[in-house]
């Protein structure tokens, strides 16, 4: 396992979103992930960056690796400015969906990943967090 | 300080003839401390805490070291005029955990079984687990705390032993066999905890791909129950398989299973389940087009 | 961004599809373009999907298939996807993707099978 650098990537076209993806395949990979967990956590990082280009056209996802308490894992966290998400409990309901889904792919994207926490205010912004670490 | 000349120790009765029996349980035994006049008693106490293979430490109120043993020194690597007077929480890899740790002992009189690792100056990290209690003075103020560090490496490492055991054991008891061109079997024993499901999952789907297998029989007669969590990941694996192009065939479902699996309002439409695995065999001939027939001239006692 | 080429193959009466392994939004929104006007173009009477090196399905991928297996099916064939990944099945199955009521085989060779077998009627999945 190498250590993956923290990193930063701007959000601003529907491109970024494959170069999220291969940020987070590079960084997921690198710090020993299966393939199986990489295919999860760089499905939930696609999810989660098209949401940010999808409702608020632009915003950041940042990565780094964690060590806390002998366990290894990998953070992503995901933020814009954008129109916020009204209802976040709402939004994080298994098969929530709404014609305008604001918050889609939120659920998904934690069943997918062991950690997930949203921030988020109407005409402020969102930042979404996931984390996964590795099983021993 | 007086030495004591002879070599064994008083016997009970002399021990009587001098001093009171300091407590009922101490009557009859060899004499303890109170035997002895308060000088030697003092080297004693001290050699009996310089012998101890635990590392013994006492700790201020302002949570710096005031003494160490023999066994600290040894566990830390720093000489015993460089400890004390130290932070004694300096010496952890989790320095905060230490002084939380002691913050309970203020609290609470005393800890039991306290993780944490002492860092050695070599960089060795030994895993111990801390007892440790306030001692008072004559006038029963709190003067600081006496901790003890018992040395538990051996113990994680037959853990280690004990969890990569686990996992070999996790893995031979949830076999993916090929049975026949196109057909993989798993036999699945035991109880099934979300962790194996999601493994045996994978393992399945992967021998799936490797094998180019349609059918994969997958029996769990020998599952005696299945909680809510368990049911969801067979049937997400069931829907798995599905998307590789294969099929589950599904057989020896308990009585118990069952119901767990309607109450759950678990869809079952589309998964075909038989009674044992050997029927579901047939099912899997069927679905591959293939028929087993006897060979020429011979009369074969298992019909296709 | 320019989305990658996709090739559409032609065999028989049916159209084969390399997807290639990480493609952006426009490539999968082209591969549906050109789907459809091979599908015209040829009377084909079925597609096969070949995604054996996709690495990543996302909801929108699999919305994009979902809703190209709808149109193929309202042009008179039936889709086939063929050569899922274990990981990505794990993936899918755990977002709760479906695919439009694809039909799913383990291979190329098989995915062609399953269209061939069946008699030509026009429409359905």
């Amino acid at each position: 396992m190498t250590e993956p650098h923290p990193g930063e990537l701007p959000i601003q076209s529907e491109a970024d979103i494959v170069m999220a993806r291969r940020a987070v395949r590079n960084a997921a990979t690198a710090l020993g992930f299966g393939i199986t967990d990489v295919t999860r956590i760089v499905t939930a990082a696609s999810e989660l960056t098209r949401n940010i280009y999808q409702y608020a056209r632009s915003g950041a996802m940042r990565w780094r690796a964690l060590h806390v308490k002998g366990r290894v894992g990998l953070e992503l966290v995901f933020e814009d400015c954008g129109p916020g998400i009204p209802d976040v409990a709402r939004a994080m309901e298994k098969g929530f969906s709404s014609s305008k889904g604001l918050g889609m792919g939120l659920p998904g994207a934690k069943r997918l990943m062991d950690e997930m926490s949203v921030w988020s205010e109407v005409g402020k912004g969102t930042t979404v967090q996931v984390r996964k670490w590795l099983k021993k | 300080m007086q030495t004591n000349k002879s070599k064994d120790s008083p016997t009970p009765a002399s021990m009587n003839a001098k001093t009171k029996s300091p407590t009922p349980e101490l009557a009859g035994r060899k004499p303890a401390a109170a035997a002895y006049p308060a000088a030697t008693s003092a080297a004693y106490a001290r050699s009996l805490l310089e012998a101890s293979l635990d590392p013994l430490v006492t700790i201020s109120a302002e949570g710096k070291i005031t003494d160490v043993n023999e066994a600290s020194v040894q566990v830390t690597g720093v000489p015993r005029e460089r400890l004390i007077g130290t932070d004694f929480s300096n010496y952890f890899t989790e320095p905060e955990k230490a002084r939380e740790g002691y913050r309970r002992v203020f609290s609470e009189g005393f800890v039991r079984d306290y993780p944490l690792a002492i860092r050695h100056t070599s960089g060795r990290l030994t895993d111990v687990l801390y007892n440790a209690s306030v001692y008072k003075d004559e006038q029963g103020k709190v003067v600081g705390v006496f901790a003890a560090a018992r040395d538990i490496t051996e113990r994680k490492r037959a853990e280690e032993r004990i969890q990569q055991q686990s996992k070999d054991i996790m893995e031979l008891s949830t076999p993916v066999m090929q049975v026949w061109q196109g057909v993989v079997a798993a036999p699945l024993i035991g109880s099934l905890d979300s962790q194996r499901t999601q493994q045996f999952m994978e393992r399945l789907l992967n021998r799936i791909v490797e094998t180019n297998s349609p059918v994969a029989l997958v029996d769990i007669m020998g599952v005696p129950t299945v909680d809510t969590q368990t049911a969801q990941h067979l049937i997400e694996t069931i829907s798995a398989v599905r998307l590789l192009g294969a099929q589950v065939v599904l057989t020896g479902v308990r009585p118990a299973i069952a119901q767990t699996l309607v109450h759950l309002g678990v869809d079952l439409t589309g998964i075909i389940t038989r009674s044992s695995m050997a029927a579901g065999l047939q099912v899997a001939l069927d679905i591959l087009k293939l028929k087993v027939v006897p060979q020429d001239g011979a009369t074969g006692s298992a019909k296709s | 961004m320019a989305a990658e080429s996709i090739s559409v193959i032609k065999l028989r009466n049916l159209l084969l599809v390399t997807v290639p392994p990480d493609p952006d939004d426009d490539t999968v929104s082209a591969l549906q373009e050109q789907v459809l006007e091979a599908m015209a173009r040829h009377e084909a009477k079925g597609l096969v999907l070949d995604i054996s090196t996709v690495q990543i399905l996302d909801s929108f991928f699999a919305r994009t298939i979902a809703e190209t297996v709808q149109m193929v099916a309202l042009m008179g064939g039936r889709t086939v996807l063929a050569g899922m990944r274990a990981s990505v099945a794990v993936t899918a199955t755990q977002l709760g993707l479906t695919l439009g009521g694809a039909l799913m085989a383990l291979d190329v060779d098989r995915a062609f099978d399953r269209l061939q077998a069946v008699p030509t009627l026009g429409g359905g999945v």
